[in-house]
């Protein structure tokens, strides 16, 4: 009886798990969500689409003859205010989507080591957001700055203007940064609806309410606010003041490493 | 064998037990047996009212008027309005989430009679927790202004500021019926707050940035504008008149509550 051959699959063992294995299940889990590909491609229409809409308003609109260079870039990335939100959903989905289908047990059952899938997921989501933002946001300008070129007698604008190199990559890191922002959210809160209020009601509701009612001394404060931290890097803050371009961006890089560092600390000490 | 069988149950339900009051009673049970619930209004409420004491109208010399510190008072609203959104959206959504809107259409087939109990019960918590902490907003702040300046500056009596606090209360609930409708109709958790937030938050922000001053005009259509109009607090450089804009708001979510009855009615559950 003991003799009967058996003829085994190749049986998972202690050790095999790799962060290579663990990085293409990741891989797989974020490719394969209708939800992704709807993010995605909303980031680069919104972005590009906006930025060209707004160059046409702007240059119909009359208004446009005065603006040196520099606003004219700021403003074909008008859509990083808005790709921040659904870039930042994206991220939170990361995690909040496998708690809210129970995918999380089976994720953490094959992957016991947990900070190892926080990484693996944050590199996923990393190395496709910030190569697809920078893309969307020279896109834009390229774009916007077509339709503006045609138009004749409005000044000239290109990458070698004071600040316009800055505005273009600097809005497309910003959204990408937001998106770790938004992982680091959904690692810590878990819920879908909880982590998107949280992320809303931080970058969006709260300096409208700090600008709309508070006093000015206070009202300063803002600039701190991730939201306004980051658009100074190109000029889409919101509030009396605003922090200069690289400390505001360095700033939300600061959140965004604080936010992934509780994340990590969530998943390694506390329940999963 | 069968008779003890059927001794054995006591109730068994019938077609025709399928009451009004019944629905709104499970859908009592159901908004407030969740915790997220609880979380999510008394953090708007605290927020709400804790923004209110430190405010100051934006006048910067002499004594505001009794409107303007109104106004001030209820920018804390905004808060509990993102709040009230999640809250209203999950209304559905939470339930095609995890799957109870099974359980919720065997048992209420009237798919319509679902709708509306779970409208009743959530406009009725909206409306009075709204109304609720607007004017305990107008309270405190105005008592903490007071106290810093020594002299009283707005009350009920004053022009427009009962307009404007109960305004803002208003405001509040018709954006939670809002949501709830959109959640009916999108069922997505993720989705519809993306879509409701851009909506309300970041399209009116995202305008006012990139539209040349000549284009704005259309932005006091927003829902947003719309029912910020009731209590002057509009985010555009136009406003419409507080009653025409929150009629406007009313308009566009019974639209939504339409659509939604509709696709409830109509289309797979």
């Amino acid at each position: 009886m003991r003799t009967a051959p058996v003829t085994e699959p190749p049986r998972p063992v202690a050790g095999d798990l790799t962060m290579g294995g663990v990085l293409r299940s990741e891989w797989t889990k974020f490719r394969s969500l209708r939800s992704t590909w709807w993010l995605l491609i909303g980031t680069v229409i919104l972005s590009v689409g906006l930025g060209v809409v707004v160059i046409v308003l702007e240059i119909s609109g009359g208004g446009a003859k005065q603006q040196p260079p520099y606003q004219v870039a700021q403003q074909t990335e008008t859509a990083a205010l808005i790709t921040q939100l659904v870039l930042g959903v994206l991220g939170i989905l990361m995690f909040t989507g496998e708690y809210g289908s129970g995918m999380i047990r089976i994720s953490m059952s094959v992957v016991p080591r947990r900070v190892m899938l926080l990484w693996a997921k944050l590199s996923v989501l990393s190395v496709i957001a910030a190569p697809l933002t920078l893309v969307s946001a020279l896109l834009a300008f390229v774009l916007g700055d077509l339709v503006w070129q045609s138009h004749r007698g409005l000044v000239h604008v290109g990458f070698g203007d004071p600040q316009v190199t800055r505005i273009v990559i600097g809005s497309g890191l910003v959204v990408a940064v937001t998106a770790v922002c938004g992982f680091g959210i959904g690692a810590i809160i878990r819920s879908t609806a909880g982590s998107i209020g949280t992320l809303v009601g931080i970058f969006f509701v709260l300096p409208l309410v700090a600008q709309a009612a508070l006093p000015r001394s206070v009202a300063g404060l803002a600039r701190f606010l991730p939201s306004n931290a980051g658009d100074a890097m190109w000029g889409g803050a919101i509030g009396p003041r605003s922090l200069s371009a690289w400390s505001g961006f360095a700033l939300l890089c600061g959140y965004a490493v604080v936010l992934v560092a509780v994340a990590g600390w969530r998943l390694r000490r506390g329940d999963a | 064998m069968a008779t003890a069988a059927a001794a054995g149950v006591s109730r068994i339900p019938v077609a025709g037990n399928l009451t009004v009051t019944g629905v709104l009673r499970s859908e009592w049970t159901k908004l407030r047996s969740v915790r997220s619930t609880w979380w999510l209004l008394s953090t708007a409420v605290i927020l709400t009212v804790g923004v209110a004491a430190f405010v100051s109208p934006a006048a910067t010399s002499g004594q505001p008027a009794p409107y303007t510190l109104a106004r001030s008072t209820e920018y804390g609203s905004l808060l509990s309005q993102l709040a009230l959104l999640v809250l209203g959206v999950m209304v559905f959504t939470g339930e095609y989430q995890s799957g109870l809107i099974r359980a919720s259409l065997s048992v209420v087939p009237r798919r319509l009679l679902l709708l509306w109990g779970k409208l009743g019960v959530f406009g009725a918590v909206a409306l009075a927790l709204s109304i609720a902490t607007s004017v305990a907003a107008f309270a405190l702040g105005e008592l903490a202004q007071r106290a810093r300046s020594g002299h009283p500056h707005a009350w009920f009596g004053d022009p427009q500021v009962t307009r404007i606090v109960l305004g803002a209360g208003l405001v509040l609930a018709v954006t939670g019926i809002f949501g709830l409708a959109l959640g009916a109709i999108i069922r997505n958790t993720a989705a519809g707050l993306s879509t409701i937030t851009a909506v309300f938050f970041v399209l009116p922000l995202v305008f006012r940035i990139a539209l040349p001053a000549s284009d704005q005009g259309f932005l006091r259509f927003l829902p947003s504008n719309a029912g910020g109009a009731l209590w002057d607090a509009a985010l555009s450089p136009t406003s419409m008149t507080p009653w025409t804009g929150f009629a406007l708001l009313c308009g566009y979510t019974a639209a939504l509550v339409a659509v939604a009855a509709w696709r409830l009615q109509h289309g797979d559950a």
